[in-house]
């Protein structure tokens, strides 16, 4: 394993004290996280087998606010993975760069920690399908907020398609309303989270609670968003939809066409 | 339990110390094999119904530790070291200081999800509102300022729901002290004088060891290649002088 830190130090005027900005590069070896069997989305999150690219600040304004960023390198040949990892980087350094900006220009009152992070993990690499998992943390006034995300690439013949929940299914074949039914079960048999500390006010999951997703070795993972069928600090709250039981309504001409 | 001290323990638990060196574990699962599904929420563990971060304000306001990590991030939760203190904690958050007071429930809950002002409602402040307002019935125009305590009381009560609280398995575990030692005719330790102040009995050296190995003796467990034995924990008076 290598690392390479860089670091420097610059000057904002009077609002921003001392500006330490930290780029590190870990490469650590890739043992083809394709081949990873993650127990959960957490396990993703929380990896290390994998090469990324990670990127700090830390700087003052109304007290001191640290900022980071990091997305991975996937490593193979071809259009996809070099297109994925162009967009990943893009993504996190734009993202980067405005929770930066945001925070010199903003005005808010607040107290204590501030910190804002932004990180892209792999889920799954197959040769034509990439799926990246996401999650964004705020941190301040002592509370934390977090949210997640799913993104899915499939390349199809020359083009790369950015993947949403529909471009898996036959349309018209209630995938959704089968999905919405299986996550309820799951939390309800299992007692999740707020249907067994509120039940008096079970969640009622709607279609767009099926929006966040990533694939799997094992199956279609849906993430749902903090607050939603639970508190924040216990996420993320998931569900593993096995492949098989997608059976009938995976497209038999599309992105998981492999897995029937 | 006075506690003064707190750490993460294995698989997500916290424990708790007092003076005496005596710990409390509460336990993420109430048996291994448990699912996930079903346990505790580490705002219970934490003693911690508003999830607060380690910072100057948990510790300013009681916090004895940090105990698991913020998804995504490195930093940690705070432990305080009983739910009142927590509970008091969350209650100063929401009124110390300018940040909340004047909102009003709609706008603060943007404010306590980390949404800048111009940008929309995010699904998380929409579930958030919809909580407060089912679990109090309040007039979401109301400010927090405007709340009489017991209203106060009300909304505390919602976000510790909505934060998520479900209790779990704790374990209090008493660690005895060494408070004397029989040498066996070869001036080799054979046996302990284990307790505290209350009880006190002898146990061989084997029995103490194995207490040692579960936490439940203050001493070191050595092992060597002449055998194993127990030392004292640093600081703490040698055997020979309790000989």
């Amino acid at each position: 394993m290598s690392s390479t830190t860089m670091k420097l130090r610059f000057f904002h005027g009077e609002a921003i004290g001392v500006l330490k900005l930290f780029w590190v590069i870990c490469l650590i070896p890739l043992t083809g996280f394709a081949e990873q069997k993650w127990a959960s989305f957490e396990e993703m999150m929380n990896s290390s087998s994998y090469e990324k690219v990670t990127k700090e600040i830390s700087f003052e304004t109304r007290g001191p606010v640290q900022v980071s960023c990091s997305y991975p390198i996937l490593f193979g040949k071809g259009e996809l993975v070099e297109y994925v990892n162009q967009d990943l980087k893009v993504k996190a350094e734009n993202q980067f760069d405005k929770f930066v900006e945001d925070e010199k220009l903003s005005d808010e009152e607040w107290e204590d920690e501030c910190s804002l992070s932004y990180a892209l993990f792999p889920a799954y690499q197959v040769s034509n399908l990439i799926s990246i998992g996401g999650c964004w943390s705020y941190i301040r006034n002592s509370h934390s907020s977090t949210s997640y995300e799913g993104k899915n690439y499939w390349q199809r013949g020359d083009s790369i398609i950015k993947l949403f929940l529909d471009d898996l299914f036959i349309k018209g074949s209630g995938y959704r309303s089968f999905m919405l039914q299986y996550c309820e079960n799951y939390f309800k048999s299992s007692g999740y989270g707020y249907y067994s500390s509120l039940p008096e006010f079970p969640p009622q999951l709607e279609s767009h609670d099926l929006d966040i997703f990533v694939l799997t070795d094992k199956g279609l993972m849906i993430i749902f968003r903090a607050y939603r069928v639970g508190g924040s600090a216990d996420g993320p709250d998931t569900v593993l939809i096995p492949y098989a039981e997608l059976k009938e309504f995976i497209d038999p001409l599309g992105p998981l066409k492999e897995k029937l | 339990m006075k506690c003064i001290k707190a750490e993460e323990g294995p698989k997500n638990s916290v424990i708790y110390y007092d003076q005496e060196g005596n710990k409390l574990i509460r336990y993420w699962k109430r048996r291994d094999d448990e699912p996930v599904d079903q346990a505790s929420t580490r705002s219970w563990r934490n003693n911690n119904p508003g999830n607060h971060v380690i910072g100057d304000f948990a510790r300013r306001n009681g916090a004895i530790g940090h105990a698991g990590s913020v998804p995504g991030t490195k930093s940690k939760f705070a432990v305080y070291p009983d739910y009142a203190t927590g509970r008091k904690a969350q209650a100063k958050r929401l009124k110390e200081g300018p940040m909340y007071i004047d909102l009003t429930l709609n706008s603060f809950v943007r404010k306590y999800t980390g949404v800048k002002p111009g940008e929309p409602d995010t699904q998380e402040v929409i579930n958030y509102r919809r909580a407060i307002r089912i679990f109090t019935k309040f007039d979401m125009e109301r400010t927090i300022h405007s709340l009489n305590d017991e209203e106060y009381e009300q909304l505390l009560d919602a976000m510790k729901k909505h934060e998520g609280w479900r209790e779990g398995r704790e374990e209090y575990i008493e660690v005895k002290k060494i408070l004397g030692i029989h040498f066996d005719k070869r001036k080799i330790i054979s046996e302990f004088l284990v307790g505290n102040s209350k009880a006190r009995r002898w146990i061989s050296k084997q029995e103490a060891i194995t207490l040692a190995e579960d936490g439940k003796l203050h001493a070191i467990v050595v092992h060597s290649k002449h055998g194993t034995y127990l030392r004292p924990e640093y600081h703490n008076t040698p055997f020979k002088r309790l000989g």
